[in-house]
């Protein structure tokens, strides 16, 4: 994207909590951008890689579970705690990585499925560590921040939106500058086709570990970020339900891109939401609504907008096919 | 591209969906919010609060209302069982749905959340969920009906080890909130009044089959299981099981125990020793008229989730009456703390941290029906 | 010291649960092998089938006996139009485009289910379910044993349709090679929908023959897709043989760690089989290597 359009798109991000008092749309905003590091976390083990991952949510939970853990237990800062959750996060996802980055196809989906089945009940079982289904309380929120004569303290949901809207920031720089370096077309050389790669002397094996540790580092950051605005966590964060989250916005809003995994969540957030006055039939319309975006877009919708040239995007396959 | 123009745009376009939300419904209805899980595994129980919620609310109405005259109002809300998601619905209540009272959650953890935002905020009344850091760790404005695990461990406890007879008992249950908080309560209990503990089996929240841990429990040859389960079709399947694996001693239930529940484990239902908040042959006009306005509703007997559901909005409105307001919580918090509420239980007092003084009644299964026995 | 008498329990637990894993797990397999589409709404469909038996015998009071394949058709049928509509048109894309469709297809099922007939639970009327039948110290019911032995016949039934039947050999050709398959004159678009509505009839029948086990509800496939899933990933995808090994398998893992180690595990000794299968042979035990 270009400068003048990036530094307005800040503009706006940092005006939208001024426009209103409601504390139900700042909740919706924050919620906007903790999916949307989500989305962006998954988005590089799917979107540039290739890889369908259906364990990712187990990366969300270590890092908020890391991070509850020690600032409930040993009064941690949130800072230390963001540092402990990215790490194990990373560190968790290095050793997953290197044992089944091997395995090609839809088994490299089910093990992970399997491997974060696993996590989700060790962290349900292991009631001395993670208090089990009790689930974690009184988390708190981050630790003010002191300049000078002033202040900062995140104990509300217009104040948390600035903190992780800077998290968005440094998340998206990261996408950015990755997809731009020799890492980075590695990826797309071995998500279109790793054979290939492999002939041109790019190492598939570290390149695919590399977007995963990435990958499941800033998903441990989501996750810190959660426990700390939601104050209670509970097994729940490892379940199948926030994977099924996160693929409906990477897959939605449009693999591969940055601004997709983005416009993802803020459908996935604001849609469900739209969608309460519907009552009874919400989820059936949501299911509907998804399914008529897949079909009839199924590179999400940044990415069909971006095959109009509307938006500038990474490569894919569809543009040798359409060339060819 | 105009920036300038863009930006315009931008902001119209976010104040108008900030006004959109602010559709106020009609003044003159008290409004009380309903978050419940309404998808999901927990639906039936959740959706069994609001309808109770509502039949109360009728009752209540027709006898005229709140505040000289006012109605009540139920909006229910699906909180699917998630923190977050009761936290995004109490939030939309309060601020864009302007409710003047939260009543909320049957999952500990979830309500555990949801009482962080409603601090300082809105009376909020949480109706069956158990943990008592609820109201340990509650607020001034925040109440709660159910008893706490640790009270119905007391008196249950107490019934099973001088009047039961049981000598030897084997625990199953569910690997949640609920089950693993009674698994630290019980067997201590138990055992320290000679209550031999057998074994205990557990099972996660999408258990169907349960055939395993009822024969692993057969060959512990216990004089009695007790059975701890939240989830209606869960307890049905694991009461039946236990019989069908050829176990022939006593059940004892912990959770939830409603006649859906009996209806659905059909036989083995018998002689099943259970607790509940409350029983439809409670001997009070309250009770009668909200049990006969239940049933004829919504065509079921009133049992424990509705008397708990129906309590809530009982002591919501007289905190209203005897406070002269809907929105003045303190008076009204310090109205229902003041003295007993009078419920279709009876009268029920709170304490200084909101909690409802009252527990279970025991009861057995006798033919299909639930008898209170204490 | 060892109880025979509880032994043989649990090891009859493992293998009735087991044969019933393997007719949820047959039909994702067949479809992944045929259609490499994994579908997550599979388990929809096996509670659409407990559903429909549940509707035939209470609603039109239909002897259970008969409500069982009038259900299958149904669901088969629900099956074609499902194909029609949610795969069909994303067969081109990544693998995880029809994998969304089938989430969505699965919200969409299970939130209907739900909004028609509520979230209680409910029981099929099946004359079978409730009787006790001894077989030397073990227990059964008779709806369990009903359930194995028809298990068995629809698992063998399939096996014999994919194997000796036309159409069947035209799916295996499908399966194989989809460009040589429709060189070779092969419609392959009927070949998949034949596909499909067998997955989807097969996943229905274990909905009828199960669900008078427990009540049913709207979230029960939930549970089936899962077990569905470990089956067919440790039996290797497109593989019957597999499916029906790593079925009866699993079964028995499950019954034998539960009776003798633990039953707050059970769940993971179902994931640790897949890991460690996995890491030893990628492809399941009886899958085609990968390329």
């Amino acid at each position: 994207m270009s400068g003048s359009r990036n530094a307005f798109a800040v503009i706006v991000l940092l005006a939208l909590p001024l426009l209103t008092g409601s504390d139900y749309l700042l909740h919706l905003l924050v919620l906007c951008v903790l999916f949307s590091i989500l989305a962006l976390s998954y988005n590089v083990t799917l979107g540039y890689i290739g890889e369908l991952s259906l364990g990712h949510s187990a990366f969300f939970g270590i890092g908020a579970y890391a991070s509850a853990i020690v600032s409930v237990r040993y009064g941690f800062s949130f800072w230390s705690g963001i540092f402990l959750g990215v790490t194990v996060a990373a560190a968790v996802g290095l050793v997953i990585g290197v044992a089944t980055l091997r395995i090609k196809g839809p088994q490299f989906a089910i093990v992970t499925l399997g491997l974060g089945g696993i996590m989700h009940l060790v962290c349900s079982h292991w009631v001395g560590l993670t208090n089990g289904p009790m689930g974690i309380t009184r988390i708190p929120p981050p630790t003010p921040i002191g300049l000078g004569e002033l202040v900062v303290s995140f104990d509300t949901a217009r104040s948390f939106y600035y903190l992780a809207l800077m998290f968005l920031v440094v998340i998206i720089a990261i996408c950015a500058v990755t997809r731009q370096s020799r890492l980075g077309r590695a990826f797309v050389s071995v998500r279109e086709n790793d054979h290939l790669a492999a002939s041109v002397g790019v190492d598939v094996f570290t390149t695919k570990l590399a977007a995963f540790v990435i990958s499941t580092a800033m998903a441990g950051l989501g996750g810190v970020l959660y426990a700390h605005y939601m104050r209670v966590i509970s097994p729940d964060v490892f379940g199948v339900h926030y994977v099924v989250a996160m693929l409906i916005m990477v897959t939605a809003g449009g693999r591969g891109t940055i601004l997709g995994p983005i416009v993802g969540a803020v459908i996935y957030v604001v849609l469900l939401e739209l969608l309460r006055p519907v009552g009874a039939l919400r989820l059936i319309a949501f299911g509907v609504i998804l399914a008529v975006c897949v079909i009839k877009f199924p590179d999400g919708i940044v990415g069909f907008l971006s095959r109009r040239n509307l938006l500038r995007r990474m490569p894919s396959r569809m543009d040798r096919k359409s060339a060819a | 591209m105009n920036i300038k123009l863009v930006i315009r745009y931008l902001s119209v376009a976010a104040l108008g969906i900030a006004f959109a939300h602010g559709y106020a419904f009609g003044q003159g209805t008290v409004k009380i919010g309903v978050i419940m899980p309404l998808s999901g595994a927990a639906a039936f129980d959740g959706q069994t609060h609001v309808d109770a919620a509502k039949a109360m609310a009728d009752v209540i109405n027709a006898r005229g209302g709140v505040l000289g005259g006012r109605k009540i109002e139920i909006l229910p809300y699906d909180d699917k069982a998630s923190a977050e998601e009761s936290v995004s619905a109490a939030r939309r209540a309060i601020t864009n749905d302007k409710v003047d009272v939260l009543v909320t959650s049957m999952i500990s953890t979830v309500a555990l959340a949801t009482k962080e935002i409603t601090k300082d905020r809105i009376l909020h009344v949480v109706v069956s969920a158990q943990h008592p850091k609820i109201t340990e760790e509650g607020h001034k404005w925040l109440f709660r009906i159910n008893e706490t695990n640790q009270m119905r461990a007391d008196k249950f406890s107490r019934y099973v080890c001088e009047k039961s007879g049981i000598k030897r008992l084997s625990i199953i249950a569910n690997n949640d909130d609920s089950g693993r908080l009674e698994l630290g309560i019980y067997p201590p209990i138990f055992e320290k009044c000679g209550i031999t503990i057998a074994g205990t089996e557990m099972f996660e929240r999408t258990a169907n089959d349960f055939v395993a841990q009822a024969t692993k429990i057969r060959s512990q040859r216990p004089d009695a299981v007790y059975v701890i389960s939240s989830q209606t079709s869960q307890s049905a399947a694991i009461w039946k099981q236990l019989r069908q694996m050829g176990y022939q001693g006593k059940i004892v239930a912990g959770g939830n125990m409603n006649p859906r529940l009996v209806e659905l484990a059909g036989t083995a239902s018998e002689g099943v020793l259970g607790v509940v908040m409350f029983v439809d042959t409670i001997d009070n006009p309250r009770s009668k008229a909200f049990v006969d306005h239940y049933q004829k509703t919504f065509n079921r007997p009133a049992s424990h989730i509705e008397g708990m559901a129906g309590q809530a909005i009982e002591v919501v409105a007289e905190g209203l009456n005897r406070a002269g307001s809907a929105t003045n919580y303190d008076a009204i918090a310090a109205a229902i703390k003041g003295k007993p509420v009078d419920t279709i239980r009876g009268p029920v007092a709170f304490s200084s941290n909101g909690q409802a003084n009252q527990t279970s009644f025991i009861v057995q299964v006798r033919s299909g029906k639930l008898y209170a026995v204490e | 010291m060892l109880d025979i008498d509880i032994l043989l329990q649990q090891v009859t637990n493992g293998l009735v649960n087991g044969i019933g894993y393997v007719l949820i797990a047959l039909g994702l397999t067949i479809v992944f092998g045929v259609m490499k589409v994994v579908n997550f709404a599979h388990g929809e469909f096996y509670m659409l089938g407990a559903y429909a038996t549940y509707i035939v015998t209470g609603a039109m009071g239909t002897n259970y006996l008969i409500a069982v394949p009038v259900a299958i058709l149904v669901v088969a049928a629900i099956g074609v139009l499902a194909n029609y509509v949610f795969f069909r048109p994303t067969r081109s894309q990544h693998e995880v485009v029809g994998l969304m469709s089938s989430v969505a297809l699965g919200l969409i099922l299970m939130n209907g289910v739900l909004f028609l007939f509520s979230a209680e639970p409910k029981t099929i009327a099946s004359p079978f379910s409730d009787k006790v039948i001894n077989v030397g110290p073990v227990f059964l019911t008779e709806q369990r044993l009903l359930s194995m032995v028809c298990a068995a016949f629809m698992v063998a039934g399939a096996w014999l349709f994919v194997t000796k039947t036309r159409l069947g050999k035209m799916m295996q050709a499908t399966a194989q090679n989809i460009d040589g398959a429709s060189l070779s004159g092969i419609n392959v678009d009927r070949v998949y929908m034949t596909t499909f509505a067998l997955g989807c009839g097969l996943a229905a029948s274990a909905g009828a023959l199960l669900g008078p086990l427990v009540s049913i509800y709207p979230t029960l496939g939930e549970w089936a897709v899962l077990k569905a899933f470990v089956v067919v990933i440790v039996g290797g995808l497109g593989s019957i043989p597999g499916a029906i090994i790593a079925g009866i398998a699993l079964g028995l893992i499950e019954a034998l760690s539960a009776g003798y180690i633990s039953t707050a595990l059970q769940d993971v000794f179902g994931y640790a089989a897949i890991i460690v299968v996995l890491m030893f042979m990628p492809q399941g035990l009886f899958g085609r290597r990968a390329k």
